[in-house]
């Protein structure tokens, strides 16, 4: 017999939670776990916790509340242009309408379609649980590190995500920023690969840059070495290496075949976008 | 036990909260226009409104439509604007085997609710989420663009 709870309140939730542990899963849009089949003893709806669903912007940091809906935040002006698109890349209207981001997160698909543009931005996963007093104790993890593997997240079984924070330096002062999806049509699509690029060219010099790519490994795959060989260089230099780079991003990539793409069609367009945006 | 609003009426379901809103509506309430094409959130033919968004019903849990209203074809069968989006559909060929027919209506609905003017992008977009096997889709474009300009004042 599954028990089913619809909490009022994010404290609520963490209540069942933690009784409950891993015998409990949280369901928000489910345009994941429907289709999956996948159940548990314990089931608890979060789509009522409206504190869940707040977008806001202090102190240099955009948070965005665990629950809003791809199509609350593609209507959001807070929420940055090229995250707003890879949103609206995202299934078709209807998937749209309920699914969350934190559920994009949280599913850690290596082709989630949000990922390659969260992990280019630095993003920060904020986590909740109850402390000894049932008080809301929070903790925070980088993107990279929360996402472990193939729909392995690190997340205790009392705990829940609260929301994603993404520090508006890492696209407020970008001088470029680029992204694509390769899927096989425009709608419904799981992405073959996706990319990702933001960098910041100031007095001809490269002075940040982050690269992301998606569904070319069991995670998204982001190289802090490499983007340190690169930033620094001037653009005559980043032009005189740039055949050497992507080489180097060659060997990083970890492409399968499946019944989407092959790995050689993955490697192949992620290495061309990537040339195309070191293309300064 | 879920309390919605279904087709305006207040309804209150005996099934569990984790069912599939789609076989509430069609096995508990009787209502078929919804339909199970895929499963999967894919197909777009168990299309139904819940507060005035679309949702695929077959991948919404009972749970999260608590306090909300659906809409499935059904419950606005009787309007004007049904009427005219059930003749432009006639008369544009947009219906052949009828399966997708239902989740179309519901998706047009839902477009012309938010923008009664739009552009043939935006039509091809608000129908993305909705399969047909048979017109090639032309046609239900056609009878959306043609509801959108007979149906002035009406959305």
């Amino acid at each position: 017999m599954v028990k089913t709870y619809m909490p009022c309140s994010v404290l609520e939730a963490l209540r069942l939670k933690q009784e409950a542990q891993s015998e409990a899963i949280f369901v928000a849009g489910g345009t994941d776990i429907m289709p999956s089949g996948r159940t548990a003893p314990v089931l608890i709806y979060l789509q009522g916790l409206t504190e869940l669903q707040e977008v806001s912007k202090f102190d240099g940091v955009l948070r965005i509340g665990a629950g809003c809906t791809y199509t609350q935040l593609i209507g959001d002006e807070r929420i940055p242009k090229i995250l707003r698109e890879a949103m609206h890349e995202i299934a078709a209207p209807a998937i749209r309408n309920v699914g969350t981001i934190a559920g994009n997160i949280c599913n850690a698909s290596p082709a989630g379609d949000t990922l390659p543009l969260l992990y280019a931005m630095d993003a920060v996963i904020v986590m909740g649980s109850l402390d000894e007093q049932g008080q809301l104790r929070t903790r925070k993890l980088g993107i990279e590190a929360f996402i472990q593997g193939v729909r392995k997240i690190t997340l205790e079984p009392s705990e829940m995500v609260l929301a994603v924070e993404i520090p508006c330096n890492s696209y407020e002062q970008m001088t470029k920023l680029q992204r694509y999806k390769a899927g096989a049509r425009k709608a419904q699509a799981i992405a073959k690969l996706s990319f990702a690029g933001i960098c910041r060219v100031e007095d001809d010099v490269l002075q940040d840059v982050r690269l992301a790519f998606g569904a070319v490994g069991a995670t998204v795959i982001r190289s802090r070495k490499l983007e340190a060989k690169l930033k620094g260089l001037t653009l005559t230099e980043l032009a005189a290496r740039r055949t050497s780079i992507v080489q180097e991003y060659g060997e990083l990539l970890r492409p399968i075949d499946d019944q989407r793409s092959t790995a050689d069609y993955r490697r192949q367009v992620c290495l061309n976008l990537l040339e195309d945006f070191l293309s300064l | 036990m879920i309390d919605f609003i279904l087709n305006g009426k207040k309804c209150t379901s005996q099934l569990p909260p984790q069912s599939r809103l789609l076989d509430v509506l069609r096995e508990e309430f009787g209502l078929t226009a919804p339909k199970e094409g895929c499963g999967e959130g894919e197909c777009g033919a168990c299309a139904v409104l819940v507060d005035g968004m679309l949702w695929n019903s077959c991948i919404t849990p009972l749970a999260n439509v608590q306090g909300k209203s659906v809409l499935t074809l059904e419950g606005f069968r009787d309007t004007e604007k049904y009427k005219l989006l059930e003749k432009c559909f006639g008369e544009a060929g947009a219906v052949q085997c009828g399966f997708c027919t239902p989740g179309m209506i519901m998706a047009a609905e839902a477009l012309l609710r938010k923008n009664p003017h739009p552009q043939e992008a935006d039509i091809r977009e608000a129908i993305s989420g909705n399969l047909c096997r048979c017109t090639g889709y032309n046609m239900i474009i056609k009878a959306i663009r043609m509801a959108a300009e007979k149906g002035a004042g009406l959305w």
